[in-house]
């Protein structure tokens, strides 16, 4: 069970959050431009990575908020949290 | 012959006597006693079936890795199937029944199973019992293979759930997990201490070596009680560490009343903890191998460190005549400390020819040494009778000795079982995988726990 880190309320269980999947997933458009590929895509196609992945979590069970989280598939290491709308700050680790 | 009770020694308490109910017939035992000392101690060496054929089996260690004295606890709406006879503590007015048995245990229909058992190969059942149909001869060949029954009536106890939070968790209360938690706690952090038998001490509970300069119960006692008077140590007894997982979770089942009577249980019987640690320390010491060879699961057949807990712990005696096959040193300890208990110790069998000191202390006590052999196949009915052995180095004559008892010591494996299901390899068990996890004692490739004490 992980341990997160919620930006607002420290770190809590992973049973008080959501996992809202996928992070950083623009929508096409206008929409009258956007074909069947492009529209299925963005409905449907998601990155599998073995290793750093990014994801949206609500703190479901607490404040309610959304935000980012990189998190490493294999070791399930928490690589960064940051709010919603941002882009992935940098670490040591230079990713 | 069989396990008997000792006139002195241990650590029961003598002045209370416990009586118990064991397959419908009546018995008794010392307050301290669990099920299996108890059982061994009233001359009982056949406690159940094996799963298939059912062979007869008896007790074959005293704690957790107990493969044989699976039993029934209880009667009716409270009943529990499948316990470790050497994880029940004895208590006043307790009912247990053997499991996988019928219609008695000395007296087995399915037995008549291992006279063909060459007919009966793996997955024979779900392979020949195909037509019409698996369900209609399943209930009756489940039945025959089963272990316990699971009560009809709802559970009539309560259990309790609980989170909680440790900056340092110390699995196992051996010497290593006391010497580790001790320094821990010396720095003020929060230290919890988790142990799955009733008393702390591990290995430490039957050592007979002096620990830095008093014996190993006085040490374990003055330990104890520093531990006790630390308010930032919290010590948890009957609990096992079942499953470490991500960030330093780990799940704990304790065992708050399981030990009292029926009648004298008040409030949640268990209670399964959720643990978030800042470090885990992994002291959770080692299992013996046992040994393979013919018939090694007969009844008589026993772990020699097992041996050496029922006397030290139970001044239970696991028979008369006793002989030792091992590999290594640690068997030594256990023919001495019996031979001085004054046990007969007919025979050390050594797949070693050469063999340090131990085998000049027991060469002095006129214990017949065997040298270069290994056992090939135990002999007896319901019971061993004798064992044959056979040459490891071409030096040694192939024979056999008769015993009640054998007990064997195929080496020591390391407990690694948290430890690799943190992610680490247990072929590198000094260097865990994760920053949260590290390991003591025996798992870390110590021989000796003790050996440790400095760090
Ligand atoms: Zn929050």
């Amino acid at each position: 069970m992980l341990l997160i880190l919620c930006p607002y309320c420290g770190p809590r269980a992973e049973i008080e959050f959501r996992c809202g999947g996928e992070s950083h997933i623009e929508r096409p458009g206008p929409y009258s431009e956007v074909d069947d590929g492009a529209w299925a895509d963005y409905l449907f196609t998601r990155k599998n990575p073995k290793g750093e992945h990014r994801e949206r979590w609500l703190h479901a069970a607490g404040c309610r908020q959304w935000f980012n989280v990189a998190r490493d598939t294999v070791s399930h290491t928490i690589l960064a949290v940051y709010p919603m709308g941002k882009t992935r700050p940098p670490t040591e680790a230079g990713t | 012959m069989s396990g008997w009770r000792l006139k002195s020694g241990g650590t029961i308490d003598r002045d209370r006597r416990v009586r118990f109910q064991w397959d419908g017939r009546s018995y008794e035992g010392f307050a301290g006693d669990t099920l299996a000392s108890a059982l061994l101690a009233n001359g009982i060496s056949l406690v159940g079936r094996s799963f298939k054929y059912h062979r007869p089996r008896g007790l074959f260690a005293a704690g957790l890795e107990e493969p044989n004295g699976i039993v029934q606890l209880e009667a009716d709406e409270a009943t529990i199937p499948n316990l470790k006879a050497t994880q029940i503590e004895l208590y006043d007015g307790l009912i247990a029944t053997p499991v996988n048995v019928k219609p008695s245990l000395e007296f087995d229909l399915m037995a008549a199973n291992s006279l063909v058992k060459r007919f009966i190969p793996a997955a024979f059942y779900y392979k020949t019992f195909m037509w019409p149909g698996w369900h209609w001869f399943e209930p009756s060949i489940r039945r025959a293979a089963g272990l316990g029954t699971a009560p009809a009536e709802p559970d009539p106890d309560a259990y309790e759930h609980r989170f909680a939070h440790t900056d340092i968790l110390v699995v196992g209360a051996g010497a290593a997990g006391i010497a580790a938690a001790l320094a821990a706690a010396e720095s003020g952090t929060s230290v919890m201490l988790v142990e799955v038998e009733p008393e702390l001490g591990g290995g430490l509970r039957d050592e007979k070596q002096p620990v830095e300069g008093q014996s190993a119960t006085a040490w374990l006692k003055k330990a104890t009680k520093a531990l006790a008077s630390k308010s930032n140590v919290t010590i948890l007894r009957r609990t096992m560490a079942f499953g470490f997982y991500d960030h330093g979770l780990i799940g704990l089942h304790e065992r708050i009343a399981d030990h009292l009577p029926p009648d004298q249980r008040h409030g949640p019987r268990q209670r399964l903890w959720k643990v978030r640690c800042g470090q885990v320390i992994l002291a959770t010491g080692a299992f013996e191998r046992p040994f393979p060879f013919a018939r090694n699961d007969l009844p008589g057949v026993m772990l020699a460190s097992s041996a050496l807990s029922y006397l030290s712990r139970y001044a239970v005696a696991p028979g008369r005549n006793i002989v030792i096959a091992t590999n290594n040193d640690s068997a030594y300890t256990v023919g001495l400390a019996l031979h001085d208990a004054g046990i007969q110790i007919s025979a050390i069998i050594d797949s070693r020819t050469t063999v340090g000191a131990c085998a000049r202390d027991a060469e002095e006590k006129a214990i017949r040494l065997i040298l270069g052999a290994a056992p090939v196949r135990a002999k007896g009915r319901l019971r061993i009778e004798s064992v044959s052995f056979a040459p490891v180095s071409s030096t040694t004559e192939t024979g056999s000795v008769g015993c009640d008892t054998l007990l064997v010591s195929g080496g020591w494996n390391p407990t690694v079982h948290l430890h690799s299901q943190s992610g680490a390899c247990a072929a590198s068990a000094q260097r865990p995988s994760r920053p949260d996890a590290s390991v003591y004692g025996r798992p870390s490739g110590c021989r000796r726990s003790l050996g440790r004490f400095a760090e």
